[in-house]
């Protein structure tokens, strides 16, 4: 037990009590906490310094040029040679490093919070829906639309190979009819018998207008899809894909998938940021899933639902303010994660367009020149990123021990 | 248990062959030539068809509908992924479009160069990070703890490419202890067991071996190693928190049992579980910091090879490359997941 | 109001503070103005003025993104502003490039590969296939290539047209020196520099001969204190069959171990004997025949002889050839010899004799002895390449020729080992081992020359080339230019079809603290596209002189006295 100190001991008048709130509470707890203060302190730091800087400290990468500067090191008196101090020194092309840095942070920043709102958004609306049908059971207009998407989406394959995309429009309604009509023979093998003989017939007889293979192999996955869709599918099954899509892009090491994206779209910024968003959805939908799955017993949502609320005012009036706490600190933690990320990209060359000013790219542009002794070139840009990743580290920790009483320090 | 453990590897098929889809029609995706990527600035139209017909790389990609026109249904599975599929059921991995060279050579020559840094690195994020997060757990709230725990937050934030170029500077280029390129000096042989040469020159008790691949792979293992240092560190007080604060701790204290007795016995036996859980799951992280540092270190591992031959459309090795390192991901998640059943009881029976 | 409320009001202040800052980016460099006139004329479309940069590191440019940052901050000075692009990585730039879509200022170089000014020019500016329409070419017309940015030049390509059919050097000569004052006078590209590549050697080497065009010479290099020279080099060999491949690392080590009929003087690129002791053409220059060197042997004991000589070409021309396979890829016979089978030049080789081989062409080549010389045309043991098959050239099974070093091992990805020759016809090499090794980061590598782990290696930034320079255990030597970096047009651009403009801009770039920086003592301008070290380099030309002044004049008189920074695609090109 911790030692307690007598002039912590606040006395409260309860007449007087102020109203304590959840969110008060654990504003309380954050400041308390030293290593939050820090991490707090250098968040702010780094968006004013980079938001200040770029509204008012105006930088013109594209006019920034001086060779007779180049790879100086740091100083601060200005001599006849170097007319002008460089806090950080100078880079190859002779511009001013402090000044990179600080505008560099623009960047990393904006960089970091829409890859973030990509993966959050996208991530956590996949995992809520996951967690949250998994437990609850559809109501027929939400089958519907399962069946029917699911029918329309394999109906693409048949589609495709006999190039009549009103095959599509057969498929959506045989999904849309199993999810319908979903007590006919239930449970019964009469049932997958029917709905694959539909399935079959649908995609065959179209096809029978281009040729009997085509009709052959149309018919042979729409049986398939038939078999499928005659299957009591419901809310676990949508999860289960769901989860499954995740695991598959989960299977791939961050940074080559990245890579694999940024090549695949063009380099700049933006696309970074989808990038760097896309590789975090699956990290998002199983925090997301986790977190709804581990509070959907509790009995504001089955007393929410036996009142007969829709599922989406569920959703939105009970679940979602019950999740944030885990969704927040992820969000901070993952703004750190793709700071690096960018970071990284930059490095490799992909990222930031020229002369724009971008940590990492600082560094990998300027270590090759670390053999002939511009340490500077490399040390600050670094530190840049190490400290900011750092603050929001720092400050991620600070609200999960704050947010969750429970969670020790 | 065999159960358990069936059940498991049959829910993970789908997975693979879900990576090999996207592994394939990701490649095939990105604009751009291997033939181009080939000939350089001396292309000619007339040279990249050429090539491009001779690679087979004009075959459809996934199905041959016009084939099925001609009713022609084995050419309707003739595409590109069905060759790559037959060729992969019999592990031909095929070969880098560039060299000739069958993929699955390289990898045996490139594959040990990133296991050896992976392993190495996670040896010493385990011996470092363990202990501070025990001693942080049971010194808890002291200056210790303060500073381990931020000082492991600095190692989960530390861009790796950064300190890496920073132990170079320090290291190679202002001290001059240690070198900074490549696994070996020239002309240093160590016979190849499993390639691993520090492990295959103790073998052979080949000492000057041992001490230049040390010195070889030391900066970058350190390097690699901050970030899973930090997370197990963290992991580990966290977990023997949790565990310190049970009821039988308790009563082992009340029993008398010495603070010692009761760290080692009780309490490091249960934290044990969710840190082995981590350390699998950093197995798979440190694969994917591998193309860095392999490019800062001059690294013959698959990381860079792999990021080599996406910037030159060398599909097999890609494809080859990426799949092997998803399969060691999901293998290493699998046993993980055996793992915990193992340990705890519990989580066969669900 | 409540303390909850104010911490959600501040909360979001903050938050929609950054999303409006977040929004408020730049506009994308890709993003196009569509700039549509309602009434009658048809006006192209506007896009911002751009310089697409190389996304790769070449001989040329040895740092393709500085310079490039350095060449924009130079025009923006002059009135011009630019955009910097990354169009993608090589594949993708080079795939660009050849469909013509680098709609502005696009960066890239060429490396002669024989040493003859036809390969410079003839594949840039000289008549494509289809533009051979009829028999007389004085009615044929160059179109517009969209592989070199739109630029078309008839009477450029009528004179490359003659100067390759023609023998007569002098002639020849002239006419490349006409071609290259149109060029220059018509500004078709802006010539930035030549690399005279560095090569940084510990002080204990000696005996290294660098070649402008060819494989270096490395069997007169002397070691101190070891009889092993070990090259350090960025990238690993492709394969070591010469005739697949057209890489500089694959080239560095067979050039030691196989060799052509002819070989490039050591220091110049002039065409001497090799295996060849000399061939003699016919008066209008369609056969060749050519006297081999008696007595060599192979490297596995085999002879070399007019057979061998007939095997190496054959397999290369005939697709059908037992040797010929398909999963391999002769690029360069194509390019040189024009093609394969019936489409090739040399329409036969002939055995006369044993020792005496005769190359009929169908028409008149000119540069026939300097494309002899080139190293994919080396002569390879018939008995090896039979034994090996398709893998012949794979790291198993290395390569069998009649060089002066033979091949020992590759381990593939870390280094290939050869040894000396001892039976070498001109003689024993004086070091007994090379070992070409590989270490990727270019830091690394000069560290490893420091540490004494490698003795030598090509190309280093300039900071590092003057510690070499200044260190005392190290020296630098070159390699004659035989490469230029040039700025291409995209003439799809109509500011770009005016001559002043593109004047403007080369008057805008200081070339002399471009290469100052990125080349340091070892680059030199670009006067125009043939290096000096090419006859039929044209010493009259006045370069451009840096002038942000003048540009701004010439920008002015053009009609943009307030600078440009906006261009338009001329319709006639669609709205690609």
């Amino acid at each position: 037990m911790a030692k307690i100190n007598p002039e912590e001991i606040t006395v409260t008048d309860f007449a007087v009590r102020e109203h304590r709130s959840l969110w008060g509470d654990a504003w309380r707890r954050l400041i308390s906490s030293n290593t939050a203060r820090l991490g707090m302190f250098i968040v702010v730091l780094f968006v004013s310094s980079s938001t200040l800087s770029h509204y008012f400290w105006k930088y013109e990468p594209k006019k920034d040029l001086d060779y007779s500067l180049k790879l100086k090191a740091p100083n601060l008196i200005i001599t006849e040679e170097i007319p002008s101090t460089h806090l950080f020194g100078t880079d190859k092309l002779g511009r001013d490093i402090f000044r990179r840095v600080v505008h560099g942070g623009w960047n990393s920043l904006r960089v970091g919070i829409v890859a973030v709102s990509i993966s959050l958004f996208f991530g956590g609306a996949v995992g809520l829906m996951s967690g949250f049908y998994e437990t609850v059971t559809m109501t027929m207009v939400e089958r519907l639309i399962l069946f029917g998407t699911t029918g329309f989406l394999l109906g693409f394959l048949s589609a495709w190979i006999a190039n009549q995309y009103f095959q599509l429009v057969l498929y959506t309604g045989l999904g849309l009819a199993a999810g319908y009509y979903q007590d006919l023979f239930k449970g019964k093998f009469l049932r997958m018998v029917t709905f694959s003989i539909l399935g079959a017939f649908f995609s065959a007889v179209p096809g029978l207008f281009i040729s009997p293979t085509v009709a052959l192999i149309c018919g042979l996955w729409g049986l398939f899809t038939g078999v499928l869709l005659s299957r009591p599918l419901d809310g676990k099954f949508f999860s289960n894909v769901m989860m499954r899509l995740m695991d598959i892009v989960l299977s791939f090491p961050g940074y080559l998938l990245a890579i694999a994206i940024v090549a695949f779209l063009g380099p700049g910024l933006g696309k970074g940021m989808i990038a760097i968003g896309v590789v975090g959805i699956p990290v998002y939908a199983r925090l997301t899933r986790s977190v709804v799955l581990a509070i959907i017993h509790k009995e504001y949502i089955l007393a929410a639902q036996s009142v007969g609320e829709s599922h989406g005012r569920i959703i939105f009036r009970h679940v979602t303010p019950n999740i944030l706490s885990p969704i927040i600190v992820q969000t901070t933690m993952g703004l750190a994660s793709a700071i690096l990320s960018a970071a990284a990209l930059g490095f490799l060359g992909l990222g930031a367009i020229p002369p724009e000013p971008e940590w990492g790219a600082m560094l990998g542009e300027s270590y090759r020149y670390l053999t002939s002794g511009a340490w500077w070139a490399v040390l600050f840009p670094g530190l840049a990123i190490m400290l900011s990743v750092l603050g929001f580290n720092l400050l991620g920790d600070g609200l999960r021990d704050a947010l969750d009483p429970k969670l020790r320090t | 248990m065999i159960r358990y453990i069936f059940r498991r590897i049959l829910s993970v098929l789908p997975t693979l062959i879900g990576v090999t889809f996207v592994i394939f029609m990701f490649q095939r995706l990105i604009p751009g030539d291997p033939a181009i990527a080939m000939l350089g600035e001396h292309a000619t139209d007339e040279s990249i068809e050429r090539i491009r017909e001779q690679l087979g790389l004009n075959r459809p990609l996934f199905l041959d509908r016009e084939a099925l026109v001609d009713d022609d249904i084995p050419g309707f599975f003739d595409s590109q992924y069905m060759r790559y599929m037959e060729r992969l059921s019999h592990l031909d991995l095929g070969d880098s479009i560039h060299r000739r060279i069958p993929v699955m050579e390289t990898l045996k020559l490139r594959f040990p160069a990133t296991v050896e840094l992976s392993l190495l690195s996670m040896i010493i994020a385990v011996i470092i990070g363990i202990p501070v997060g025990i001693v942080s757990a049971s010194r808890r709230n002291t200056a210790i703890d303060s500073i381990s725990m931020v000082g492991s937050l600095i190692g989960v934030s530390m861009p790796i490419f950064w300190l890496g170029i920073m132990e170079i500077m320090l290291f190679a280029v202002i001290l001059q202890w240690l070198p900074a390129g490549a696994r070996l000096s020239t002309g240093v042989e160590i016979e190849s067991i499993t390639n691993l040469y520090l492990i295959d020159s103790l073998i052979t008790g080949n000492m000057e071996g041992f001490a230049d691949a040390l010195s070889h792979i030391i900066m970058p293992a350190v390097a690699l190693a901050t970030i899973p240092m930090g997370i197990i560190a963290r992991m580990t007080r966290s977990s023997m928190l949790d565990v310190l604060q049970e009821d039988y701790i308790r009563t082992a204290k009340a029993k008398g049992l010495g603070g010692r007795l009761v760290l080692f016995r009780h309490a490091l036996k249960n934290a044990a579980l969710p840190v082995v859980t981590i350390i699998g799951l950093q197995a798979g992280t440190l694969l994917a910091g591998a193309v860095l540092t392999e490019t800062i270190f001059s690294w013959p591992g698959i990381g860079r090879w792999i990021y080599d031959a996406i910037l030159g459309r060398d599909y097999p090795i890609v494809q080859g490359g990426t799949l092997l390192i998803a399969i060691v991901f999901i293998g290493v998640n699998f046993l993980v997941d055996i793992l915990y059943a193992l340990l705890d009881p519990r989580i066969r029976y669900k | 109001m409540t303390k909850k409320l104010f911490y959600i009001l501040i909360a979001l202040l903050l938050f929609s503070s950054l999303v409006l800052g977040a929004c408020a980016t730049t506009p994308e460099p890709t993003e196009e103005v569509v700039v549509e006139e309602p009434v009658e004329e048809v006006v192209g479309e506007k896009i911002p003025l751009t310089l697409y940069y190389m996304p790769v590191t070449r001989f040329y440019y040895p740092s393709p993104k500085e310079i490039a940052e350095g060449m924009a901050a130079d025009m923006a000075n002059a009135g011009f502003d630019v955009q910097l692009e990354l169009a993608g990585d090589w594949p993708t730039y080079l795939g660009l490039r050849r469909e013509g879509n680098l709609d502005g200022l696009y960066m890239l170089g060429w490396g002669g590969d024989n040493g003859d000014p036809d390969n410079f020019l003839n594949y840039f500016f000289g008549f494509a296939g289809a533009d051979k329409v009829g028999d007389d070419p004085s009615t044929w017309v160059k179109s517009p290539e969209a592989r070199e940015g739109w630029y078309a030049n008839t009477e450029v390509a009528y004179l490359l047209y003659q100067a390759a059919i023609n023998p007569d050097q002098a002639a020849r000569e002239a006419m490349y020196q006409e071609v290259e004052a149109l060029l220059h006078e018509d500004v078709a590209r802006i010539w930035v520099a030549h690399n005279n590549t560095p090569l940084v050697f510990s002080s204990t080497v000696s005996g290294y001969v660098p070649q402008p065009v060819g494989a270096d010479y490395f069997e007169g290099v002397v070691v101190e204190g070891s009889d092993t020279f070990v090259f350090g080099r960025g990238g690993d060999s492709v394969q070591l069959d010469p005739a697949v491949v057209t890489d500089g690392e694959s080239f560095r080590v067979t050039g030691q171990v196989l060799e052509p009929l002819y070989q490039y003087e050591p220091g110049s690129t002039k065409p001497i004997p090799a295996l060849a002791e000399s061939c003699t053409a016919n008066a209008e220059s369609t056969e060749w025949v050519c006297v081999l060197r008696q007595g060599v042997k192979f490297h596995d004991g085999t002879d070399f002889n007019a057979d061998a000589v007939i095997f190496n070409f054959d397999r290369q021309r005939y697709t059908t050839h037992a040797q010929h396979y398909e999963s391999q890829v002769y690029e360069y016979y194509e390019y040189m010899w024009g093609g394969f089978d019936d489409d090739s030049i040399i329409t036969a080789v002939e055995k006369v004799d044993d020792f005496t081989v005769k190359f009929v062409l169908a028409e008149p080549l000119a540069p026939f002895l300097a494309n002899l010389a080139m190293d994919i045309f080396a002569i390879s043991s018939p008995t090896a390449m039979e034994a090996a098959g398709e893998d012949y050239g794979l790291p198993s099974n290395g390569a069998v020729g009649t060089g002066p070093f033979k091949f020992v091992e590759w381990v593939e990805g870390d280094h290939v080992t050869v040894e000396a020759n001892v039976d070498y016809w001109d003689g024993a090499p004086t070091v007994d081992q090379i070992v070409f090794r590989v270490i990727a980061d270019d830091s690394a590598r000069f560290l490893a020359l420091q540490a004494g782990d490698i003795h030598g290696f090509e190309q280093a930034v300039v900071e590092d080339l003057v510690t070499a320079e200044a260190a005392d255990d190290l020296y630098v030597m070159t390699r004659p230019a035989l490469n230029t970096g040039y700025l291409a047009f995209s003439y799809k651009i109509v500011e770009f079809q005016d001559v002043r403009i593109r004047e403007a801009l080369a008057h805008a770039i200081n070339r002399e603290g471009l290469i100052e920086n990125f080349y340091g003592a070892y680059g030199e301008a670009a006067v125009n596209f043939l290096p000096p070290l090419i006859w039929g380099h044209n010493y009259d030309i006045v370069d451009w002189t840096y002038d942000p002044e003048l540009s701004r004049e010439l920008l002015a008189e053009a009609g943009f006295p307030d600078g440009i920074s906006e261009v338009t695609i001329d319709p006639a090109y669609g709205t690609e």
